[in-house]
């Protein structure tokens, strides 16, 4: 139980950290460069860097209980985890090129 | 495809008004290509149940980020998108080796095994822009 509770804050913790990261670029050109630039900087945001970190999301539901069954055979969550990754990189390589 | 196709994606796509995105979607595309890779070490701190050491990460990299937003801010939105490029870059190593870690595996070993990949798209660019070239000259 402690286990667990101290797995949800961190987890906790790092989402409420990451979203400074990814919300105060768009606060700090809105505010101090105004509303076109806004605009044209989120388009091009939405376009790559947006999907390419989804993926992640989308792909991890599999991967995280996936890779939780085998956590303690090393070698398998290191072979499963380059296998996903190339995968990953044979779409999103040619596409960001 | 968008770093080489960019210019002529946003013009078709979008319409001229929408040129000044052109630089920012050449610079974003090599951000996205990491990130594509790189955002996916959370899988490990989540499964090997380390959370802890994904939260301290997680401050580090979101301090590293937001200096890279506040510096960039002078070159204007161009000077944002170059900065958190490179702030994507620099955090790669460091957050790579603290993931792999947990798994005993080298950043060079996961890398190497990316390699094939890599140049296969790399190779794919060179002979869009060669064509592109090429048919300018020609055409």
């Amino acid at each position: 139980m402690k286990g667990l509770l101290g797995f949800g804050a961190n987890y906790t913790g790092f989402i409420f950290v990451n979203y400074f990261a990814l919300n105060m670029d768009n606060l700090l050109v809105g505010r101090l460069l105004g509303s076109a630039p806004l605009g044209f900087y989120n388009l091009a945001y939405n376009l790559l860097v947006f999907p390419s970190s989804n993926i992640s999301s989308v792909v991890g539901r599999v991967m995280f209980p996936a890779l939780s069954i085998i956590q303690h055979y090393k070698q398998l969550v290191r072979d499963a985890y380059t296998t996903a990754n190339r995968y990953i990189a044979a779409i999103s390589f040619p596409l960001m090129i | 495809m968008m770093l080489v196709t960019a210019s002529q994606l946003i013009r078709v796509v979008y319409g001229p008004k929408w040129i000044p995105v052109i630089p920012l979607v050449q610079i974003f595309a090599l951000a996205g290509l990491e990130q594509s890779i790189g955002s996916n070490v959370g899988w490990i701190f989540l499964s090997q149940g380390r959370t802890d050491v994904l939260f301290k990460v997680g401050i580090f990299t979101t301090i590293v980020v937001v200096i890279s937003f506040v510096v960039g801010l002078r070159g204007g939105v161009e000077g944002v998108v170059i900065a958190y490029t490179i702030a994507t870059y620099v955090l790669a190593y460091p957050v790579f080796a603290f993931a792999f870690r947990l798994i005993d595996m080298k950043v060079k070993y996961f890398l190497a095994k990316l390699w094939s990949v890599t140049l296969a798209a790399l190779t794919l660019g060179i002979v869009a822009v060669s064509f592109r070239s090429l048919s300018r000259i020609w055409g």
